[in-house]
This record gives C-alpha cells, sequence and structure tokens, in this order.
C-alpha cells in the first residue's frame, strides 16, 4: 500500500510537531500540494500526547540513539541524477536521563479489592487497575498553555482550526512561597476579594498591578529601573511576599529578569485576563496535541496526504538545493522541505540548551482547596524556578479521582520532595508514578539548502508564541505573496430543500 | 433560533477510500451526487438538522478528509462522537474485510463507550455485487450494529440510514447529555472586550 504515494509536490513536511504542522495547514489553504509524514505511529512526535499504554511503551524505547546509517551509496539507485544524500537522525536524542518507576503494588488480589471509589486514597490503587484506564490517560510529552489573548489563539480563529479545540480555563494560579502553596490574585476582582491581603497591602497592590497594565514605552514610572531587574522594581513597591507574586507567577521571570522585561511580561499576562473567565491562559481540553491534530486535519481538507509510521531516510540534494527525500526504496520530490530539528542530518543538527521534566501521577490535588480543572504552581528556589501543571479528570487528561502533574525546571526534583509524598506522609499527594527525563532542544548548526526550512522542537516557555512566529517566518519563506492564514473564501450556498433552515445545510469550513 | 433543537451529536463516516464515504455525506445534506467526486477535496463536516420522533437534533457529520487513506485519522477526529458509520462497498470484498479494522480503530480512539455504530453498505446500484446483503446483515449482528444497503447515487436508504442512527443515539442513555458540566468553550472572535471586572481593562 505504501507507495501508491504520488512522487512530486510543492512541499513535504517531515514530522508532525507543532511549528511543522502549522505550517503544514498553512500552506496547503494557498493550494499547495502537501505530504506530511512521520516517522511515528503516532501525531506530535516530542509534542504528542499518549494515552498511559503508549505513554509507557514510550519510555521504555529510552533514550537509545545512534541510528545506524545505511551509507549513501544505498540511496544511489533511487536517480540517475548527480545527487548527494544525508541520513536524517532520530528524534530520541533529544531526550536523555530518562528513568521511570511505578510507586504502588503491581495488583491487588480479588478478596482485598474493595469496589473503587473516587477519591480513593493512594493504597488501594495499583498498577494493573490505573493501566486497565489507560485510554483515558491523555499523557503530554510537551504541555503548554495558550494566553486569551496571544498569538495562538489568534491563528486558531483566523484559520477556523478553533472548530476542533475545546478549552478550559486554567483555574488555579499558585505560588510556592514560605514553605505553603498560595494562590495569587491577579485581577482586580481577586485583590479586591482576597482575605490573605490587608487593606494597606491591597492598595499597593493594586498600585502596581495598574501602572503595569498601563505601561507604554512612554511611561517615566519605570524609567529609573532600566537598569535594574523587575525585582529591584518590585521590592522597592511592594512587600517581599507580593514581589514573589508578581515576579514568578505574573510575569514568569526570575531574579534576573530587567525591569523593563518583567513588565512587558507582566503586561501581557494581565492584558489576557477577562476574555475567557478570570484566567490568561487557557489549556485544550484532551491535551496539547489537540491542536497541531487540528492544524493537520485541516491540512487534509486542503487535500494535503498524510502518511504516519512512514521514515525519510535520506534528505537528497542536487549542488546547493534540496531536491528530494528517500523513503521506503522511493523518491520524493518537491520544491520545498519543512523538516523537524530533531530529524536533520548530523551535519546540519547540533544540541542546544536543555530542561528537566518530570511527570507523575497522583491521587490528591496539590491546592484541594482550589476549583478543579488546571492548576499552574510557580515554584521559585534561590536560583531557578520549576513551572508545574497539574491536571485533575475535568480535563479528560487523567481518570477521575487522579491528577497529572508536568514539571519543568532543573530544581524539580527539590519541588518534587516539598510537595508530594512518596507514601507514609497523608498530608501531601502521593505519587503512584513517575517518569523523569532531561529534554534536549536540537538547534539548526550546518547551513541547510535554501528551500530545506527546519522546525523548533518544544521549547521550555509555557506558551506557543515562539511556534507560531517560527511557522509563519517558514511560511513567508515558502509563499512570500500570501497572508499567513488569510480568510477563506465564503462556501458556495448549496442548493436545499430544506424549508426550514437553509442555512444549515453549509459547509462550516 | 436554537431553542427548538435538542442537541448537537457528532457522528463520524469511516471506511475504506473510494467506498462513497463523501457521497453519502452530501447526499444526505445537500441532496447532491457527483459521479466523478474521485478523492475527498474540501470536505470537513456538515450540519443538518433532522426531526425525529418530535426531537429537533442538529448533526454535525464528519467526513475523514481523506486521512483514512493511510489510515492515519487524528484521534481528535474520535473525540466524543456519539454515532459512527462504517461504510464499505458491496461491488469490492476487499472493502468489506476491513470492517474489522476500522471497529478495532474505532474501539480504540471513542471516547465513549456505548457510541451508537452502523454498518453501511453503499454502491448497491453498481453492477458486481461481490457482498451480499445476508452477508453484510450477518457481519453487522455479529458486532451488534445497525445495518442499512445504500446508494448514494439513487438516494436509496441514505436518509433512512442517519435517521435510524439518530434514532438510536437518542434513545441511548447518558450518551449525547452533557458531560462536563458546560465548563468547556471554544475560542472565537467575540468577546472583544473583557466580559467582566476579571480584567484591568475595564475601569471601576
Amino acid at each position: 500500500m505504501s507507495d501508491d504515494l504520488p512522487s512530486t509536490y510543492d512541499v513535504i513536511i517531515l514530522g508532525t510537531g507543532m511549528v511543522e504542522s502549522i505550517v503544514a495547514a498553512a500552506v496547503a489553504r494557498t493550494g499547495k500540494k502537501v505530504l506530511h509524514l512521520d516517522p511515528n505511529t503516532y501525531y506530535g512526535q516530542l509534542w504528542a500526547t499518549l494515552s498511559l499504554d503508549s505513554f509507557e511503551l514510550w519510555a521504555k524505547t529510552g533514550t537509545s540513539n545512534t541510528k545506524t546509517l545505511k551509507g549513501e551509496d544505498s540511496f544511489k539507485s533511487l536517480s540517475d541524477k548527480a545527487l548527494k544524500y544525508y541520513e536524517t537522525q532520530d528524534e530520541r536524542d533529544c531526550i536523555s536521563d530518562l528513568t521511570f518507576n511505578w510507586n504502588i503494588v503491581e495488583d491487588i488480589p480479588e478478596s482485598e479489592e474493595e469496589p473503587k471509589e473516587e477519591n480513593a486514597s493512594g493504597n488501594e490503587y495499583s498498577i494493573k487497575k490505573i493501566r486497565d484506564v489507560s485510554r483515558k490517560f491523555n499523557i503530554d510529552l510537551a504541555p503548554k498553555l495558550l494566553f486569551a489573548k496571544g498569538p495562538m489563539v489568534e491563528i486558531l480563529i483566523k484559520s477556523q482550526v478553533s472548530k476542533y479545540v475545546e478549552f478550559l480555563n486554567v483555574n488555579n494560579i499558585l505560588i510556592y512561597i514560605d514553605d505553603a502553596i498560595e494562590r495569587v490574585p491577579c485581577s482586580k476582582s481577586d485583590v479586591f476579594s482576597s482575605k490573605s491581603v490587608n487593606v494597606v497591602d491591597k492598595r499597593l497592590l493594586m498600585k502596581v498591578l495598574t501602572s503595569i497594565q498601563s505601561y507604554t514605552e512612554e511611561s517615566p514610572f519605570f524609567q529609573e529601573y532600566e537598569n535594574k531587574t523587575f525585582l529591584d522594581y518590585l521590592k522597592a513597591n511592594l512587600p517581599e511576599k507580593f514581589a514573589n507574586f508578581i515576579l514568578y507567577s505574573i510575569a514568569a521571570g526570575d531574579q534576573n529578569t530587567p525591569c523593563l522585561e518583567g513588565v512587558q511580561k507582566a503586561k501581557k499576562f494581565l492584558s489576557c485576563l477577562g476574555y475567557y473567565g478570570n484566567s490568561p491562559f487557557l489549556w485544550p481540553l484532551y491535551g496539547s496535541s489537540e491542536l497541531l491534530q487540528g492544524f493537520c486535519r485541516q491540512c487534509a481538507v486542503f487535500s494535503g496526504i498524510y502518511c504516519l509510521n512512514r521514515e525519510v531516510e535520506a534528505i537528497a540534494v542536487e549542488g546547493d538545493k534540496y531536491y528530494g527525500c528517500a523513503s521506503n526504496g522511493i523518491l520524493l520530490q518537491s520544491e520545498h522541505l519543512v523538516v523537524s530539528n530533531s530529524l536533520l542530518p548530523q551535519q546540519f543538527r547540533g544540541t542546544g540548551p536543555s530542561v528537566k521534566r518530570a511527570v507523575l501521577i497522583t491521587d490528591k490535588s496539590i491546592f484541594p482547596e482550589g476549583k478543579e480543572g488546571v492548576s499552574l504552581l510557580q515554584y521559585p528556589t534561590d536560583d531557578s524556578a520549576a513551572t508545574i501543571l497539574e491536571l485533575s479528570g475535568n480535563t479528560c487528561s487523567v481518570p477521575k479521582g487522579l491528577f497529572i502533574v508536568q514539571i519543568v525546571g532543573n530544581c524539580l526534583e527539590e519541588a518534587i520532595k516539598n510537595l508530594f509524598s512518596e507514601g507514609g506522609d497523608d498530608s501531601k499527594p502521593k505519587i503512584l508514578y513517575s517518569l523523569r527525563f532531561t529534554l534536549h532542544q536540537m538547534e539548526c548548526t550546518g547551513k541547510l539548502p535554501e528551500n530545506i526550512h527546519a522546525c523548533p522542537g518544544p521549547d521550555f516557555a509555557t506558551d506557543f508564541d515562539a511556534e507560531i512566529r517560527k511557522a509563519e517566518e517558514i511560511f513567508k519563506k515558502i509563499c512570500p505573496e500570501e497572508e499567513f492564514f488569510a480568510p477563506l473564501p465564503p462556501e458556495p450556498e448549496p442548493p436545499s430543500d430544506e424549508p426550514d433552515s437553509p442555512e444549515e445545510a453549509t459547509n462550516d469550513a | 433560533m436554537e431553542e427548538d433543537v435538542l442537541t448537537t451529536l457528532k457522528i463520524l463516516i469511516i471506511g475504506e477510500s473510494g467506498v462513497g464515504k463523501s457521497s453519502l455525506l452530501l447526499r444526505f445534506t445537500e441532496d447532491s451526487f457527483n459521479p466523478d467526486q474521485s478523492l475527498t477535496i474540501g470536505v470537513d463536516f456538515k450540519t443538518k438538522k433532522l426531526s425525529i420522533d418530535g426531537n429537533t437534533v442538529r448533526l454535525a457529520i464528519w467526513d475523514t478528509a481523506g486521512q483514512e487513506r493511510f489510515r492515519t485519522l487524528t484521534p481528535s477526529y474520535y473525540r466524543d462522537a456519539q454515532g459512527a458509520i462504517l461504510v464499505y462497498d458491496v461491488t469490492s470484498q476487499a472493502t468489506f474485510s476491513k470492517l474489522e479494522t476500522w471497529l478495532s480503530e474505532l474501539d480504540t480512539y471513542s471516547t465513549k463507550s456505548n457510541i451508537v455504530k452502523m454498518v453501511v453498505g453503499n454502491k448497491i446500484d453498481k453492477a458486481g455485487r461481490e457482498i451480499s446483503r445476508e452477508e453484510g446483515m450477518k457481519f453487522a449482528r455479529r458486532h451488534a450494529t445497525l445495518f442499512i444497503e445504500s446508494s448514494a447515487k439513487t438516494k436509496d436508504g441514505v436518509q433512512c440510514a442517519f435517521e435510524e442512527l439518530v434514532q438510536k443515539i437518542i434513545q441511548t442513555p447518558g450518551l449525547w447529555e452533557s458531560t462536563n458540566g458546560g465548563k468547556t468553550f471554544q475560542v472565537s472572535d467575540g468577546p472583544a472586550e473583557p466580559s467582566s471586572c476579571g480584567g484591568w481593562q475595564c475601569t471601576i
């Protein structure tokens, strides 16, 4: 079946990561012929969302890399042209130091087994019981949030990919400070209604947040801090606790964040409040990869061809131009190649920055007094911060009663130690399963032919802003004349013999 | 405008390439038929109101957008669907044999365990039948699905297929009532302004 694939395209896209998928939809909408391939059996590569079974399999596949190269000669027979072949590499090179373990019994004998209730304490879970509901898990490899008024939301609306995805608010914006988790008052109403802030502090907090919100480049207010840190500014105007609230939770910064950068980041956060409830962030129901699947579907609606579980072994270059892809014994040709950095041939790929990541399954919320749903907790330490995202059952990412906790940051061990228990301490959420790894960003280091466009994998930011920027940049190189996600012409009204609802039969696309 | 609509149901159409999935969809929603519809182009999903036993429901019927060709439908395609139509071509044994795979794909990805399934043998207007009505029915009975034969070309059975499927969905308890307490939402052009004083833009 594999080779009823047509052999020429305008654009071949290799990898179904976020940037690649956005580019796929964008170029297909302009009428370009797209082939979108992925070596895995699932969508998303390191951006994937997996069931528990698939997630465990992904973990077991581990970091094993060093792909055996076939040698350039094995491709020579594919074409009469004088082509140079560069063999692709394995995305698993982005993962190192991967460990995982279950912290509960394998199985509970039938006789002892009591009917399982929601909120059952951790002792009553077994690996088998949890694996039995594997498909109720949607575990993200690269969870990210959307700013309510950020570029991802804007593109989703413009492209109409928004109709494929449902969202929840990130209900609880939290910070770990003075050995306890506290809710961060973000909006005016939060500040007003907060019981933990006294009247004097309320006034100070309100004043600082209002100055940040009304910041423009001319704001004289911040100019004296031009060469100082955001923390300097905050500490000069607020008690330390509230300075930390704003620095870590609202500006997602650290002690070294320059003042103006901090002000801009905090302003962005504040200006996203109130559009979709009292939270600046949205979380996609069923996980982050719903977004990229939506873009892929749109590409398919515009005639893009999809083929997963399909490797490109080598990239063929003629002179200084990319020519085609060697895949499964044939040469697929295209004008442009869009490729994930993680798959780039070794001549072009280098290792960039890295960060520690952990995924936990727990039996209790870190903040039980909060609203059910999605919680974002910043965990600052003296030299760095960890960002913790907790998902409960109503996110459709985990069975009811259990929680998925995603942690990013090099100080994550300290956060795990202080927030969770391995058993014994019932006051903290118990870790039932944990996985830890280091995620490396791959970078394009060599000089690629100009018709090859490399896409970064997941970065360490909380939002998708950089991905949208990169996708637009690549789109502009492939379609310099076109607008990025230009509105579609309205669908012609089809004939309808339904008198009651003439508009009902129209295509929603 | 919405008050008379009971609910919106998500219906999937799956099956091998070329069995007439898009043709069934277009026949049902637009009463049109294009004999040259070779490969699915530009069909995403279509909506149509349908009244059954005095209840009006809105159907959102999702085409595969050609992603079935190399079996690369996204998991998100299957999410929250209440009904699925599995189509084969009665003149092609191969498309009938593949139904098992499509059923197991559906079982893997559908998020509702009681999703209503209907097997549809299409193209009964065509000469050269390879699958008898009895064979089709037997398969459907074995897998506890509804069954009908149809022709998108002559309209035979098309309306009936959707009506039966919807009737069964409405009769299935717990299948179509909202499960998430209405807490989820989609993003759209509005609201242009923050909806409440939750934001910082509003002046107090």
